[in-house]
């Protein structure tokens, strides 16, 4: 399954689109909203911060949509700016937090996941910064070097965020299976 | 960028867990958010700039009419024909004819890509589909000009919420189900 964002526009709605109408650009908005702002929302972990980003970029396409020349997925081109409005929230935060500054969490909440909602909370409990990094590399397909250009970091800044939160994520997730093995 | 590095790298050893992401389904934001930004725009583009982008739209709006016609043929064999005419009408409803026709068009591609959804979006779908049938038989018994583009101002405005109620309940079911229905996850629109 690739990303939720891989979907494609004919050629026509993007050219109504860049030459400012308005029923064209709906259609696009209506076909992305929901992939822009999950995006954001697994992000920022803030669902009015997700809505601003989901306005921003859709604001930023709308500017910049005659500038698209098709040498790429349009998918792709309006993920990157959904990633781009993200990643300049982020940095206006100031996070500073890393992997290993995260608590470690409380019994009660260390049960592993049984469906999706512990994932997502699982998720959640993840620094931003590497919370994002796991969402770009292991949903979106991003590339670590990709991922490096994207926060202005080295490549192994990426690996190693990567590596921390996925495996602070498998502990959660492997964990159901650990209990089954031992019954 | 490929999609199925997960599978071609074997260095990679957390497919389990980044399929389980994956899956987890999509988020949606309250309703409001297009109307918001639309204002921002309206107020953000000078009014010579937005009349000559709607002169430009009107034309390809007539440009596209012609590409769509053989996609409506069948739609319009279901519904009744309004008794207001492309011929008939005043340019303005003219040009909401053919965004109407157009919209035909993507509801029937949609349609023909069925997939299951959900009961509220099933709902929300017949209730809208009612509401353009109400609409077509009000163009049929209408003979008034203004009449005539008011309604089919709001036939084009129900059909673009029914296209995106489709469109988005598409997401959620496949989503639900994996992906089970995607091939390499690519959802097209034609």
């Amino acid at each position: 399954m690739s990303s939720h964002f891989a979907i494609d526009v004919p050629a026509s709605l993007i050219e109504r689109g860049a030459r400012g109408d308005m029923r064209a650009f709906e259609q696009i908005y209506r076909l992305f909203e929901r992939p822009v702002y999950t995006l954001a929302l697994r992000l920022l972990g803030d669902a009015d911060e997700a809505e601003e980003i989901l306005h921003d970029a859709m604001l930023q396409l709308f500017r910049k949509l005659g500038q698209f020349r098709g040498d790429a997925p349009f998918w792709g081109w309006l993920r990157q700016i959904a990633v781009n409005e993200a990643l300049m929230r982020l940095r206006r935060r100031g996070v500073v937090e890393t992997v290993d500054e995260m608590p470690e969490p409380a019994d009660d909440a260390a049960a592993p996941p049984e469906h999706q909602r512990d994932l997502e909370r699982a998720l959640a409990r993840l620094p931003e910064i590497t919370r994002s990094v796991v969402w770009l590399y292991h949903v979106e397909g991003y590339s670590h070097e990709e991922i490096a250009t994207s926060f202005g970091k080295s490549v192994s800044f990426s690996k190693s965020q990567l590596a921390r939160g996925t495996r602070r994520l498998r502990d959660y997730y492997d964990a159901p299976q650990a209990q089954v093995a031992y019954a | 960028m490929p999609d199925d590095r997960f599978v071609s790298d074997p260095g990679r050893d957390d497919i389990v867990l980044a399929a389980a992401l994956r899956a987890l389904p999509l988020q949606a934001p309250r309703a409001g958010g297009f109307a918001a930004l639309s204002r921002e725009l309206a107020l953000a583009t000078p009014r010579a700039e937005r009349s000559a982008g709607a002169r430009r739209s009107a034309t390809a709006w007539l440009a596209l009419a012609a590409t769509v016609f053989a996609a409506i043929v069948g739609v319009r064999a279901l519904r009744p024909e309004p008794a207001v005419t492309v011929r008939e009408a005043n340019a303005s409803t003219r040009e909401l004819i053919e965004q109407s026709q157009q919209l035909d068009a993507i509801l029937a591609a949609l349609d023909a890509r069925s997939v299951p959804i959900d009961a509220a979006s099933a709902m929300a779908s017949v209730e809208l589909e009612n509401l353009i049938g109400l609409t077509d038989l009000q163009l049929n018994a209408t003979s008034r000009d203004d009449e005539a583009e008011a309604l089919w101002s709001r036939r084009v405005e129900l059909m673009t919420r029914l296209a995106a109620t489709r469109s988005s309940a598409r997401f959620d079911a496949l989503s639900d189900n994996g992906g089970a229905y995607l091939q390499d996850a690519n959802y097209r629109i034609d």
